[in-house]
């Protein structure tokens, strides 16, 4: 399902503007796909900020202010799909169908107003198979990395077998990050504790 | 720690890291052990060496062998020393007391003379070699008693009461005449009696007034006229020469010097020694007394260093035979190569270049910090049991290159039955667990006449004689 269009891009990091209602606007660490006809490559990112914007009328700025706004006039202001406005950073991608994905920055950024899509259970299960796409995360500027990271990791985990497979990806998440972090010793011990409150609330 | 963060951990951030020492090459299909000259390239695979390559680098196929014992890690493979190389310069055996060194010295000995390798001249401080040798419970089979060596082996006691109490056969008393005692004998004990520099300096003038009589003249008690008229001539003063008589009058003590001899028993154990022979100087209550131990251990070789180097001269002239390679066995022997002496004594001598005389020393010793750095730096192999000082430890590995990363290797042995060799004798270090001394290595060292002898002890028994000698059987 096309969840928005692109409306501008970089290198490492593109935004897609969306309608859709709120409840289905991918989360804070999903990972979504777009695509650059002209490559025919397949560009993956995770979303790290989501933009609430006003409506073109002005309407919402004219409603916050309002001292008797009408709970029915709320209703109907939010009916009408405020535009959301989607911040992705490029983590991977894939030059043709059936090649590998490459864990890094694609070769061209993403084409304007290109659909944006969720990528579903199996494909965020092969694009984390690897787990190279972690350095980028970590090194991204303006992005709230650990957060992301961990986000994405909840995510990813969640499209495992519950159980050992579960266990098994968070434990080999946790190792990349202790070989990524090995120089940082307390931003790691942050991280991990996150992932460790995943864990247990998952097992609980 | 929680078990999730451990695994994480474990291997990323925390880790263990072996530093290993590259020693020797062994080249896929090839059984040519080298020195190694380089490193491993980066990221080369490492691999447990196999029990086939362990055996095959302490094998040490076609040359003359003992077996000292097996490799801690697997009991089946068997660690081997070049006997050869072993005798070919000094070497030692250290170890904290108790930790086994006379039941790892007596059979590689024992072996040296079966193999007819070298002749030994061992000094035999606490009597363990020549008959039997004392364990915490029981009494083991000296030199005397091992079947294919016995006839090889001479024991020469200096406590003849000693040795008839403990029933220990010997061949004779060692006995020294004071005319065959040279300044030079005395020197050693400079440190033991507390000699000063001038009175070993009289005794050198003594000597060189009276060669034959001067050890008769300085224990007497009365001062003759010929001692007087030097006392009078001020070629030496009273005070000096009352000093020394009063501090060598402890010489008096010593049985085994006597006026006069019967014999030159020296020469009778060099005699032996050049004849291929081993010789057992056991010592009996004297290898309490240190001046006496060092007095005769410093006498007899430095006879044995005159006459080698002139055998050796004599051999290179082409007027005489190779003398046959000699192995001194002394224990305590930081008394001998301590720093202050070393250089002027004859087993400071030896250690350092009387291998080319073929005489080598086995230094046997609890202390090897107290040894000269020069002497150490010259032994050739060293089998060193657990060690618990600080100081001995380093001291073991003075002057080896690259030997520094074995200490905690050494420090980490088992207090008996382990030992860690290393030097000429073995193509790399090794720890091992030393061979037990029992019934094993009596098989081992068993004559041809061994046999017999079990069949007579059998017999004695059915016929209820009873001639226990309370040995090991």
């Amino acid at each position: 399902m096309i969840v928005g269009k692109v409306l501008r891009a970089n290198m490492r990091t593109f935004v897609f503007g969306t309608r859709i209602p709120e409840s289905d606007v991918p989360t804070f660490g999903a990972l979504v796909q777009t695509r650059n006809p002209y490559r025919q490559a397949t560009i993956y990112g995770l979303i790290y900020d989501i933009a609430l914007k006003d409506d073109e009328r002005g309407m919402v700025k004219l409603m916050s202010v309002a001292n008797d706004a009408r709970d029915e006039d709320i209703e109907w202001l939010r009916s009408q799909l405020v535009p959301l406005e989607v911040s992705v950073l490029c983590v991977g991608y894939q030059m043709h169908d059936g090649q590998p994905i490459r864990h890094g920055l694609p070769p061209q950024p993403p084409i304007a107003l290109h659909g944006i899509e969720c990528c579903e259970a199996p494909e965020i299960e092969a694009f984390t198979q690897q787990l190279d796409f972690f350095r980028l995360v970590l090194e991204a500027k303006d992005v709230p990395c650990d957060e992301l990271l961990a986000a994405t990791i909840r995510l990813a985990a969640g499209t495992r077998k519950k159980g050992t497979a579960r266990d098994t990806f968070a434990v080999a998440c946790g190792r990349e990050l202790a070989r990524l972090l090995s120089y940082d010793g307390a931003r790691l011990e942050g991280l991990l504790r996150r992932l460790q409150y995943e864990r247990n609330s998952h097992h609980g | 720690m929680d078990d999730f963060i451990a695994q994480i951990y474990r291997g990323t951030t925390v880790y263990g890291v072996l530093h290993v020492k590259p020693m020797l090459v062994l080249e896929s299909g090839s059984a040519e052990i080298r020195p190694v000259k380089s490193v491993p390239a980066h990221f080369t695979p490492v691999f447990r060496a196999t029990p086939e390559e362990v055996r095959t680098i302490f094998a040490a196929e076609g040359k003359e062998t003992y077996e000292i014992g097996a490799s801690v890690d697997d009991e089946k493979i068997k660690i081997n020393l070049d006997l050869e190389r072993f005798v070919e310069r000094s070497s030692a055996i250290f170890g904290r007391s108790g930790t086994g060194k006379t039941f790892l010295a007596l059979p590689l000995l024992a072996d040296i003379v079966r193999q007819s390798i070298a002749s030994t001249l061992i000094f035999d401080m606490h009597n363990d070699y020549g008959y039997t040798l004392k364990g915490d419970r029981q009494k083991f089979k000296g030199l005397k008693q091992l079947g294919s060596i016995a006839s090889r082996v001479v024991v020469v006691t200096l406590d003849e009461e000693s040795s008839r109490t403990r029933q220990a056969g010997y061949e004779f008393a060692l006995q020294i005449a004071f005319a065959h005692i040279e300044p030079e004998d005395l020197q050693m004990l400079q440190n033991v009696l507390a000699l000063s520099d001038v009175q070993v300096n009289a005794l050198y003038t003594l000597h060189r007034k009276f060669p034959k009589t001067w050890v008769q003249k300085l224990l007497s008690d009365e001062v003759d006229d010929e001692i007087q008229a030097l006392l009078d001539g001020n070629k030496l003063t009273e005070s000096t020469y009352f000093a020394m008589q009063r501090k060598l009058s402890r010489l008096l003590n010593f049985k085994f010097l006597r006026p006069q001899t019967t014999e030159n028993f020296a020469d009778r154990i060099l005699a032996h020694l050049t004849r291929g022979d081993s010789v057992v100087v056991e010592f009996g209550r004297y290898g309490n007394d240190l001046p006496a131990y060092v007095f005769v251990a410093n006498y007899i070789t430095r006879r044995i260093h005159a006459m080698y180097v002139q055998m050796k001269e004599r051999a290179e002239g082409g007027g005489g035979e190779e003398p046959r390679k000699l192995v001194i066995a002394i224990e305590e022997s930081h008394k001998f190569l301590a720093p202050e002496v070393a250089q002027f004594t004859i087993f400071g001598n030896i250690a350092r270049e009387l291998r080319k005389y073929n005489v080598t020393l086995l230094i046997i010793d609890q202390r090897p910090s107290q040894i000269d750095a020069e002497v150490m730096s010259q032994i050739g192999t060293r089998i060193t049991c657990a060690l618990s000082d600080e100081r001995d430890i380093s001291a073991v590995f003075t002057g080896m290159s690259g030997a520094q990363q074995l200490r905690s290797v050494l420090a980490s042995l088992d207090s008996k039955q382990q030992a860690l060799i290393m030097g000429h004798a073995v193509p790399m270090p090794v720890v091992v667990k030393t061979r037990e001394y029992g019934q094993e290595a009596y098989q081992y060292f068993a004559g041809d006449l061994q046999p017999a002898v079990e069949r007579y002890a059998t017999n004695s028994r059915k016929l209820g004689r009873n001639d226990d000698d309370g040995l090991v059987p």
